[in-house]
């Protein structure tokens, strides 16, 4: 060991004091000493070795570098590694987004037609969807405003739109919207030449042949006199009498001549069968060179936009009746969901209309949905009894809010429900002016008079044709009462009130008092004395009298003037008057409402 | 069932609607009425038992300041072109018509026409020197008055349009 420690290796010091300094200054790490010491020498030993194990590869791949893979070799992975970048995530997608948009754009400058012929069946289709969805909200607004007529020929319509499920607005535009497709054809673009036709029968047939000629010349100078202005196609065309409804496609086009203002429904239609029609014969079109025999196939379908003119004019087909039956059978064989939804629109539908024009009721929902939220007066009519066997079908759920209506049935049943009149008072309204009538009790006029005025929906209100019984009552009585006389036995100064007479006077009194105070009137009584003939001048006599009525009357409650004395007038000596006090009676009511 | 579309094109005046009228109803008025715009008419005719029908659109005569829109003429298996016999300048039109139907269809069927022959004595060239002068296109001298040469010249042309192109 000592040995080994003595014979040191020469280099073996060297080499631990070169190490020895570095090896704090350096991390104790396992770089290899090679890597740090670097050399243009060693960089020509790695490229030796390189060259040494793959020469012949550096130059396959120098040539590749330079040469760019052939399109054949490329071709064959290209649809697969498409497939593949596609499928892993969208980067390819968005790489290649700019050529294509680019080459898009320079397409639809360069070549518009076949790019347009390209997409059109997409792009038709779904552009008329989106027509005819504005088109039924704009509709929408109109049946509000058709619901609330009612007439035997609405209710018929209504009964049509129920049987077909139609909207009933569409069913109205459809009846009052006259018109007759009389002919239609089907004419090549670009040749004008009539690919197929089908006419109504009517009278002074125009030639097909000539017609489909002739707008296609109108369609060709209108296309280029207006080409600048942006001015499409044609989609009409009107010539004294009838007009022309166009529909364009690509390769052709439908024309109709139709009498009277056709529905937009019609061009829909027209539009629709183009498009079909060119989807079905679209290679028939592109060969097209005056053979026309491939065409004729189109014949029903254009026939079959002949077809809604018939019904629009209700003369052609079959009765009523039997329409009726064929519907109701149509119905019954349907038997399915579709016919449920249509029972339930058209029921809500129904009920709409029902609610819209009971009063009292605001309501807002539509047929498609089944949350309806409105306003209802306490006042109205029950739901149940609004809608009847309805309420059950229309599976909606309602959410109301209370409201006062100022719909004069409702206005007038507030009237009944605050004031109460009794049977005799009639209430009746004008324009918000409550006439109240009959006979009623000062009582209740007076709360009446006092209440009205509060209800909603009244803004006057005319008591003329009121007559107040218990004034009428009091007036009645109080002039039957006036001059009441109490009689006196000769020179007796004393009221013999156990005299029948005396007691019945004095009881009408304090009744017709007891009347005039519930009326909230005070009753005036007045008394004088009247002396006896063989009674002479007894002043004393007279107002022992007096005083006698006066504290009977007391008694009773009531309350009286003393008037005076009154001697016997000189020239009734001859029919001899009784001696006694005579009442002067009078009710002071307050002032009628 | 086979349509077809022809163009009946000239100058103004050359006889154009005189023609087809005679060939449609063998009519003649020496009225002139100026056409505006087109007039579609149609024959139907049978040609070797083929049943044909030439949709026929008559067309405003061209003149200094008119001519023939280029969209009345697309779609055209064959152009009809007109030369009144009594005026030489009507040549040039047709030749120039001749071009632009070349132009937008190489294989579109011409059929020229001379016409009013009948007016012998006022004929601009004699005939042989319209013949030689219209030696690029089947040539057919008419006569809507008379109706010389009106029928083969349809004829000939509807004929051409059957063929093959
Ligand atoms: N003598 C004679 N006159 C003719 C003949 N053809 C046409 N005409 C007359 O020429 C005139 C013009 O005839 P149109 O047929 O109207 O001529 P067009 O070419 O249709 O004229 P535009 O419509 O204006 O271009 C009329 O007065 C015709 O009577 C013919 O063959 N012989
Ligand atoms: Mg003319």
């Amino acid at each position: 060991m000592a040995d080994s420690q003595a014979n040191p290796d020469r280099g073996r010091p060297d080499d631990v004091s070169r190490l020895a300094p570095q090896v704090p200054s350096t991390e104790p790490s396992s770089e290899p000493t090679n890597g740090a010491a670097p050399g243009g020498n060693e960089d020509r030993k790695w490229a030796q070795l390189r060259s040494l194990l793959v020469g012949p590869e550096t130059e396959r791949i120098e040539q590749l570098e330079n040469h760019p893979p052939k399109p054949e070799h490329l071709a064959t992975v290209l649809a697969d590694a498409v497939q593949r970048s596609t499928s892993a995530n969208g980067e390819l997608a968005e790489a290649l987004r700019p050529s294509i948009e680019k080459g898009l754009l320079t397409s639809a400058r360069k070549n518009p037609e076949e790019l347009a012929e390209a997409i059109y069946p997409v792009l038709g289709p779904a552009i008329r969807r989106s027509i005819r969805a504005a088109l039924a909200a704009s509709l929408q607004s109109l049946n509000v405003a058709l619901e609330n007529s009612i007439s035997p020929q609405g209710i018929r319509w209504r009964l049509e739109a129920w049987r077909t499920g139609k909207p009933f607005s569409e069913v109205v535009l459809l009846h009052s919207l006259e018109y007759r497709v009389e002919q239609v054809y089907w004419i090549h673009k670009q040749t004008g030449v009539l690919l197929n036709g089908a006419s109504a029968n009517v009278d002074g047939q125009r030639d097909p042949d000539l017609v489909s000629g002739m707008l296609a010349a109108i369609q060709d100078f209108v296309q280029d006199s207006f080409q600048g202005a942006g001015g499409g196609e044609l989609e009409q065309i009107e010539i004294s009498g009838f007009r022309v409804l166009l529909a364009q496609g690509a390769k052709s086009g439908l024309a109709a001549l139709v009498r009277g203002i056709p529905p937009q429904q019609l061009s829909e239609d027209m539009s629709a069968t183009l498009e079909s029609l060119q989807r079905r014969l679209g290679n028939e079109l592109d060969t097209f060179d005056g053979e026309v025999t491939p065409f004729e196939v189109a014949h029903r379908e254009l026939e079959g936009l002949l077809g809604g003119q018939a019904k629009a004019r209700g003369k052609r087909g079959m009765g009523p009746w039997l329409l009726g039956a064929a519907l109701a059978g149509m119905l019954l064989w349907w038997g399915g969901s579709k016919v449920s939804s249509e029972r339930l629109e058209s029921s809500r539908e129904q009920a709409l209309a029902a609610l819209q024009k009971e009063p009292g009721y605001w309501i807002q929902g539509d047929a498609e949905h089944s949350v309806w939220t409105g306003l209802r007066d306490p006042l109205a009519r029950p739901l149940d009894q609004v809608l009847g066997d309805l309420e059950g079908q229309v599976k909606v759920d309602w959410s109301w809010q209370a409201f006062q209506s100022i719909d004069p049935a409702i206005v007038l049943k507030r009237a009944h429900a605050v004031l109460e009149p009794p049977a005799s008072v009639t209430l009746k309204l004008v324009d918000q002016r409550l006439l109240v009538g009959g006979l009623a009790s000062g009582a209740w006029s007076k709360r009446a008079a006092a209440m009205a005025p509060g209800i909603a929906g009244i803004q006057s209100i005319d008591w003329s044709a009121l007559v107040d019984q218990d004034r009428q009552a009091i007036e009645m009585r109080s002039r039957s009462l006036d001059g009441l006389y109490l009689p006196f036995g000769n020179r007796s100064g004393a009221l013999d009130q156990a005299r029948p007479e005396v007691r019945a006077r004095l009881d009408a009194i304090r009744a017709l008092d007891a009347m005039v105070l519930a009326y909230g009137g005070v009753l005036r009584i007045e008394l004088a004395s009247v002396l006896g003939q063989d009674e002479s001048y007894d002043r004393g006599l007279a107002e022992k009298r007096l005083q006698e009525v006066q504290s009977a009357l007391a008694k009773l409650g009531l309350a009286c003037t003393i008037l005076d004395v009154q001697p016997a007038p000189k020239e009734s000596a001859a029919v001899g008057s009784k001696p006694g006090v005579r009442l002067g009676v009078r009710a002071l009511l307050p002032q009628a409402p | 069932m086979i349509r077809k579309k022809v163009c009946l094109l000239g100058s103004f005046a050359v006889g154009k609607t005189s023609l087809v009228r005679r060939f449609l109803h063998s009519e003649f008025s020496d009225r002139y009425q100026t056409t505006v715009g087109v007039k579609v008419d149609k024959k139907e005719l049978e040609i070797d038992g083929q049943a044909i029908t030439l949709v026929i659109w008559d067309l405003y005569g061209e003149d200094r300041w008119q001519e023939v829109r280029g969209s009345y003429l697309r779609g055209a298996s064959g152009g009809f072109l007109v030369a009144d016999a009594t005026r030489l300048e009507t040549l040039d039109v047709v030749r120039g018509l001749a071009q632009r139907l070349r132009e937008q269809d190489p294989d579109i069927h011409l059929q020229v026409v001379v016409n009013k022959v009948d007016l012998r004595d006022g004929l601009a060239i004699p005939l042989a020197e319209w013949r030689a002068r219209i030696d690029w296109a089947p040539l057919t001298f008419t006569s809507a008055k008379t109706g010389e040469g009106v029928e083969q010249a349809f004829d000939a042309l509807a004929r051409a349009c059957l063929s093959p192109r």
